[in-house]
Parts: structure tokens; C-alpha cells; sequence
């Protein structure tokens, strides 16, 4: 077993759930979320992130609409849709069931 | 000092180092290439370069004047190189890693092919290892049924994966045409690299039918010459050629990433600054920008008709130099063993040290060095071989200069050999003889028996070098004709001789040896001259002059070529070899006149005397015998002679 592969495969696995929350606070940009990632901690790609977020807007759990922006060309701001806040809502179950989990097995030990 | 651009990226204005933009261009390709089979995948570039353009200006408005390499590198450890990002969701791999592993209990033994070690595609080593038996057996077995062999060789080649993408992560290879080591299109070295093989087997295989229409061998395999041309067309219409790195990656099969692609560059770069030194390529280079700007059908359909036109003319081309090096070689081939052939001659030519290690000079370093240069050339051109070692390229030069001081030390020390002539006085003596009694002087040649006749001149070669041991033979006898001042037939013979001193050549006239026998009106001369190793062949040449008074006449053997100087002397040289016939001629005061045209053959000549010879021989009692048969004999025929009368009138 590889640590390193171990505690990525465990980053990765919640990734999806991080974005989606830090999106449903309210509209993000994209560097937005890797800023509030990076002060979190949980340090990602930009380029693991774009494609990650194009996924979800293809599974209709994002939209996003363009804002100008005061420097270069329009931004994408990304929102949740309803099915997202759905699909969020069951993550947030899982995740909290989850973790409740992790935590009392891991206090036993 | 470095070149900086500006580039329009995304909706801004990016001044940007060359070698910046150059990685920018890569790492985007690299990042296309991953995101190959992603839905959405223009979305995702888009966002990124969006993204980086955005950069970009955030590290513009700190201040900087130009985006630098290091830039471009921080923001590509920011963004993630390709084989860092994750590209499918943890599920979906967990899902795909758990039924690789599910495959790879089940099977215990696949068969793959051997890219570790292998000689042409690896289908041996890995049969081998699949069997578990030595390799050479199995190459054995493949190379004794070669031609059936090849056969299932290929098929299982193609068929059979190769270990090599077992790796994980590895790239699948394309076939692309790889224009940077093309000779002709870029397609044997494009299927080399696809299979993984050293690009002369694919090229040797293109040309070995090429060649055989050439030399027109007849071997099964070979026997589709014209088909190879057509199929390296067709390649070179199917492949598509590899224009950026990322597909050069591909073509070669290494995995695309950071670190390969900037290996890639920078192989580029050299090619690049290759390309530029030669001169030649500005005009490839012309019809590769029009390609370039071209993207409608019309335009693709002519650069198609350009890379025929360019392709016909360089094949063209390539052929006409290999036929002109491969002429060349048999040419200088043909010289080095004419020239071992001459060694027995060689001492009746060259005297002195410095002529011997002239010629031993010209012959190495002259002929057999530039031979071999030229071999190993089109060997290396055939093989594509690029290497270029300095010293041998300057001892062969080297090498071949001593070879042309050697030629023309050899030229100008046997040219002053013979720069001088003779003086004739010296060499020039009467021979008497007593005059001819019906006023006709038959002139007969004396053959060298083993020049006797055209016909019958087929000696063994090796047999006459035996001869040649101690002496040469030279055919440089002329007779010449002249009116004489008296009523009475004269021969002088003038000998003469070449050196590089008048008396040097004066010395080796005289030692010239020549016969001349009379017996009654027959005059016999030898028709060469030999010259021995001590002697030296230094153009020797002897002239028998014949005067012939007015009103009498001579007969000569049949010459090639007779020509006549102010009606006074008439020159015979070339004699015919094959022929025995004598012309005979008549002295008038208007000149030299051939008087019997249908001279009888000599031939008949000869068996008379041969006849006569033998009668001579015989007892005088066999003679009477004989006599007494032939008029026996010459009874008979007159009786048939009148029985066929008699038949006739009844």
C-alpha cells in the first residue's frame, strides 16, 4: 500500500462534494474556488479543477453565466442548479454519515 | 538577450520570450492530447487557457515587461502537468483498477510480443517466452522456413500485442510520417518508429524490389517490383505527417509529458539549426509554408500534386545519383582490377623506385580509396547514417590527396619517360638483299604464334602472362613504301624509341631486336617487337622502308590502314589478323597503284607449299609412287569425266 496514493485517492473522493459546497455559498469563479480550497488546506490543480467542473455542468448540476470583468474578457461564474442542490443535499448525507462513521471507529482505536 | 513576441491570447495582448511561448504551445498540445477522449474537451482547454491568459496579466500589471520561461513554468506547476491531473472521477477508476485486477488473476500466461528482445518485432522472443524454450531455436525454426516463415512472422506481429503496452500508462503508438529523418516523405522512418525498428529494414524493403527491377533478379519475393512504389505512395497519401511534438510523441510512442516534450524541443531546436545550414532546404521549406496556410480541398489537392512532383523528381533524383555512385564504383572496381591484372605488365613499364611507389600510390590511395569512400557513402545515405567522424572523413582526404600527388608524380615521371624521341640517324640501317627475279617483292609478316590468327587466338589468359614472364609483345611494325631512286628494290630499317634523354631513347632503339628473312622474292619481317623487363616498353617502333623502283611491283599483306604522304610514301600499318590475303601493288610514276585486287588467298598458297614442302621431304622412290598414283588417279577422273559426258549426251 502507497500512502501517498491512499490519502489522494481519499482527497480525490471528496472533491467533488468540496467544489459543490463552496459553490452553493453563492456564485464562484473558478480561481475563487481554488482560493478557498488553498486556505482550506486542500490543495488541487487548476487544471484537475476545469475539467471537474465542465462534468458537472454537463450532468446539469452546475450552470455558470458570464460576468464582465474589470481586467480581459468575461468570467464564467459558476451556480448550483436544482438537480445540484439535490445531488448536493445526498452528498452532504452521505458525507455526514460518513464521517460519523470514520469517527467513531476511529476514536474505538 | 532573448527574442520576445506578442501574441493575442484570449482577448489579450501577451508580450511573451519565444522559448516561453514555445512551452506554452507544448504544454497546451499535452494538455489536448490528455483531455483527447473527454466530453467537452474545446470547454475545458478553453477555461484553462482563459485561465492562464488571466495569469498572465495579473503577472503583467506586477510589473513585468514579458512573460518568461519561468513564468510559463510556474503557472504549468499551478495548473498541473497532464500526468498529474486526474482526469477521470476516483469511482470510475477504483471500478476499472478492480476488474484490471480481476483480468490479470485470471490469465495466467498471455502471449505478448518481446519489445525487450527483439531483432525485428519481438514475435520470436515472445513465442519463446510464451513456450518456454530458447529464442535462437525459435529463430531457427523461423529463418530455415523463411519466405513460408515470413508469412505467419507478420501476422503475428501485427496481431500480437506487444509487451510494451502492458505498462501502465504508456502511449499507444500512431503511425505518422516522420518528416524531420525523411529521405524521401518521411514514411520508412514513420513505420519505423511505429514498429520500433532501425529504419533501414523498412527502407531496405521498400528499395529491394526498386532494385530488382534493376538488376532484374528472380526471386519470388522480389518479383512485385513496381508494387513497392505504388505502396509507398499510398502510405505517404494515408499517414499523415507529424507536425507537432505531441504527435511526434506519439509516433515514437513515449508518453507524453512534461519532460518528453521538452526533450522533444529541444531535439527540435538542434533539428532546426541542422535544417538552417543547409543550403538546400529553402526551397522544402517555401512549399512547406504554402502548405501551411493552406486548409481549403483545392489547396490540399495541389499540395498533393506538389509532394508527387517533389517526390517523382527527388525519386528521380535519388535514383539517377545512386546509378551514377553504383556506375562509379564498378567503374573504379573495374580499374583496381584491371589494374591488379596489369601488375605483371608493370615491369615492362614503370622503372625505378619512385615509378613503382608512384603507381602502388595511385592504385590504393587514387582508385581503391576513392572506391571505398564512395561504397560506404551510399551505404550510409541507404542506412541513413548521420554520423560524421572527423577523423576518418580527414584520413580519407587525407589519403586520397597522396593518391592524386601519387597519379600525377606517376604521370609526370612517365611522361618525361617519353617525352623525347630518338634521333633517327643513329637507328636507321640498310639491309641488303638480293633483288627479286621477276621484278615482284612478296612481303609476308612473321605472327607472334600466339597472335597467329584472329580466329584461332583463343589462348588462355594465364597462359600468356606465362609467356609474358621475361618478354612483351608489341605490334608496332610499319611498313612503309617509297619510290626508289634506282632500278633496284631497297629495304632500310629505322628503329626508334622514346626517354627522357635523346640518348636514353637512342640506347633502347637499338636494343631493339627484329627479323627480317629473305628467301628468294619472299621477304618475311617479324610483325612485333619484343621487349624485355630490363628493356622497358618506351613506345619502340620500327619502320621497315621499301622503295620500289618505277615499273616493278610489291606485294603487301592486307593492312587497315594505309595512308600516303605527297604521293611519296605510302605507310601500311594495322594489319588484319584474320585475313592471310596480300595485295599487290605497282610503282608508276603517278605513285603506288594496286594492280591485282582478287590477290589469290594465301591459304591456297600455303597448302601448295605445304604439299611441295612434304614432296621435298619424301624419298625420291615414294615420290615416283606417288606420281604414279596421281596420274592413276587423274585416269579415273578423266574416265568419270567421260562417263558423265556419255550419261549426258544419251
Amino acid at each position: 500500500m502507497n500512502i501517498e496514493n491512499t490519502s489522494s485517492q481519499m482527497r480525490k473522493g471528496i472533491l467533488e462534494f468540496c467544489i459543490l459546497s463552496i459553490i452553493k455559498q453563492g456564485e464562484a469563479y473558478p480561481s475563487d474556488i481554488i482560493e478557498k480550497m488553498k486556505a482550506a488546506n486542500l490543495n488541487i490543480f487548476e487544471g484537475t479543477l476545469y475539467p471537474l467542473l465542465t462534468r458537472l455542468k454537463n450532468a446539469e448540476l452546475l450552470t455558470y453565466r458570464w460576468v464582465e470583468s474589470n481586467s480581459g474578457p468575461p468570467r464564467k461564474y459558476f451556480s448550483l442548479t436544482d438537480k445540484g442542490n439535490e445531488f448536493y443535499q445526498e452528498l452532504e448525507t452521505t458525507w455526514n454519515e460518513l464521517s460519523e462513521a470514520v469517527k467513531l471507529i476511529t476514536q474505538q482505536a | 538577450m532573448k527574442q520576445a513576441i506578442n501574441i493575442n491570447y484570449h482577448g489579450r495582448i501577451i508580450p511573451i520570450e519565444v522559448a516561453a511561448y514555445e512551452m506554452l504551445k507544448n504544454y497546451t498540445e499535452s494538455l489536448q492530447l490528455h483531455f483527447n477522449d473527454e466530453e467537452g474537451k474545446d470547454e475545458i482547454i478553453n477555461d484553462i487557457e482563459s485561465r492562464i491568459s488571466e495569469l498572465f496579466q495579473e503577472q503583467l500589471s506586477k510589473g513585468s515587461t514579458c512573460i518568461t520561461e519561468n513564468d510559463v513554468n510556474a503557472i504549468i506547476k499551478s495548473m498541473g502537468k497532464p500526468e498529474e491531473l486526474e482526469s477521470e472521477p476516483v469511482i470510475h477508476n477504483k471500478q476499472s483498477e478492480n476488474s484490471k485486477q480481476q483480468n490479470e488473476s485470471s490469465t495466467h500466461k498471455r502471449l505478448y510480443r518481446d519489445e525487450n528482445n527483439k531483432l525485428l518485432g519481438g514475435v520470436c522472443a515472445g513465442l519463446a517466452n510464451y513456450l518456454n524454450i530458447d529464442i535462437v531455436v525459435v529463430r531457427i525454426i523461423f529463418i530455415v522456413l523463411f519466405g513460408v516463415g515470413l508469412i505467419p512472422y507478420l501476422i503475428l506481429w501485427i496481431a500480437v500485442p506487444s509487451s510494451a503496452s502492458k505498462e501502465i500508462g504508456s502511449m499507444r503508438k500512431k503511425l505518422y510520417r516522420d518528416t524531420d529523418e525523411k529521405l524521401v516523405a518521411g514514411v520508412c522512418s514513420g513505420l519505423a518508429h511505429y514498429f520500433g525498428i532501425n529504419v533501414w529494414i523498412p527502407r531496405t524493403l521498400f528499395l529491394l524490389p526498386i532494385l530488382s527491377l534493376i538488376f532484374d533478379w528472380n526471386h519470388f519475393l522480389f518479383n512485385v517490383s513496381p508494387s513497392s512504389f505504388v505502396i509507398y505512395l499510398i502510405f505517404w497519401l494515408v499517414m499523415p505527417e507529424a507536425k507537432t511534438t505531441s504527435e511526434k510523441l506519439e509516433m515514437k510512442g513515449e508518453k507524453v509529458d512534461m519532460n518528453s516534450i521538452q526533450n522533444a524541443i529541444n531535439e527540435e531546436m538542434k533539428g532546426v539549426k541542422e535544417r538552417a545550414e543547409k543550403l538546400g532546404a529553402v526551397a522544402g521549406e517555401k512549399i512547406k509554408d504554402i502548405r501551411k496556410d493552406s486548409s481549403s480541398a483545392l489547396k490540399r489537392c495541389i499540395n498533393v500534386i506538389i509532394d508527387v512532383v517533389v517526390f517523382i523528381v527527388k525519386f528521380i533524383s535519388y535514383t539517377t545519383l545512386t546509378m551514377i555512385g553504383l556506375a562509379l564504383v564498378i567503374f573504379l572496381l573495374a580499374i583496381t582490377f584491371a589494374s591488379f591484372v596489369a601488375v605483371p605488365f608493370k615491369d615492362f613499364i614503370l622503372s625505378g623506385f619512385w615509378q613503382n611507389s608512384f603507381a602502388l600510390g595511385t592504385l590504393l590511395f587514387f582508385i581503391i580509396i576513392a572506391a571505398v569512400g564512395i561504397i560506404v557513402a551510399l551505404i550510409k545515405k541507404i542506412a541513413g547514417i548521420k554520423t560524421k567522424n572527423k577523423w576518418v572523413t580527414t584520413t580519407f582526404i587525407a589519403l586520397w590527396v597522396l593518391g592524386w600527388i601519387s597519379l600525377f608524380g606517376l604521370a609526370s615521371t612517365l611522361g618525361s619517360d617519353f617525352s623525347k624521341v630518338s634521333h633517327r640517324d643513329n637507328n636507321e640501317k640498310e639491309i641488303s638483299i638480293t633483288q627479286p627475279m621477276n621484278g615482284k617483292l612478296i612481303v609476308k609478316l612473321n605472327k607472334h604464334p600466339y597472335f597467329y590468327d584472329g580466329k584461332d587466338n583463343n589462348i588462355n589468359f594465364f597462359e600468356a602472362l606465362n609467356l609474358f614472364e621475361d618478354s612483351i609483345f608489341i605490334d608496332n611494325v610499319d611498313i612503309k613504301v617509297l619510290r626508289s631512286l634506282d632500278d633496284s628494290f631497297h629495304i632500310r630499317m629505322v628503329s626508334s624509341a622514346h626517354g627522357n634523354t635523346r640518348f636514353s631513347a637512342d640506347t633502347t632503339a637499338a636494343a631493339i631486336k627484329i627479323n627480317m628473312v629473305q628467301t628468294d622474292s619472299i621477304v618475311t619481317i617479324d610483325q612485333g617487337i619484343f621487349i624485355t623487363k630490363k628493356q622497358k616498353f618506351r613506345n619502340q617502333q620500327v619502320a621497315f622502308l621499301i622503295s620500289v623502283p618505277v615499273g616493278k611491283s610489291i606485294s603487301l599483306p592486307k593492312s587497315n590502314s594505309v595512308s600516303n604522304y605527297n604521293d611519296n610514301v605510302w605507310v601500311f600499318q594495322n594489319w588484319y589478323n584474320e585475313s592471310k590475303l596480300n595485295q599487290t601493288f605497282q610503282m608508276t610514276d603517278e605513285g603506288l597503284r594496286e594492280i591485282d585486287k582478287l590477290d589469290r588467298p594465301d591459304k591456297l598458297d600455303d597448302k601448295i607449299n605445304d604439299r611441295l614442302d612434304k614432296l621435298d621431304k619424301m624419298d625420291k622412290l615414294e615420290k615416283l609412287h606417288k606420281l604414279d598414283s596421281l596420274i592413276e588417279m587423274e585416269k579415273k577422273l578423266e574416265q568419270e569425266v567421260k562417263k558423265q559426258e556419255v550419261v549426258f549426251h544419251l
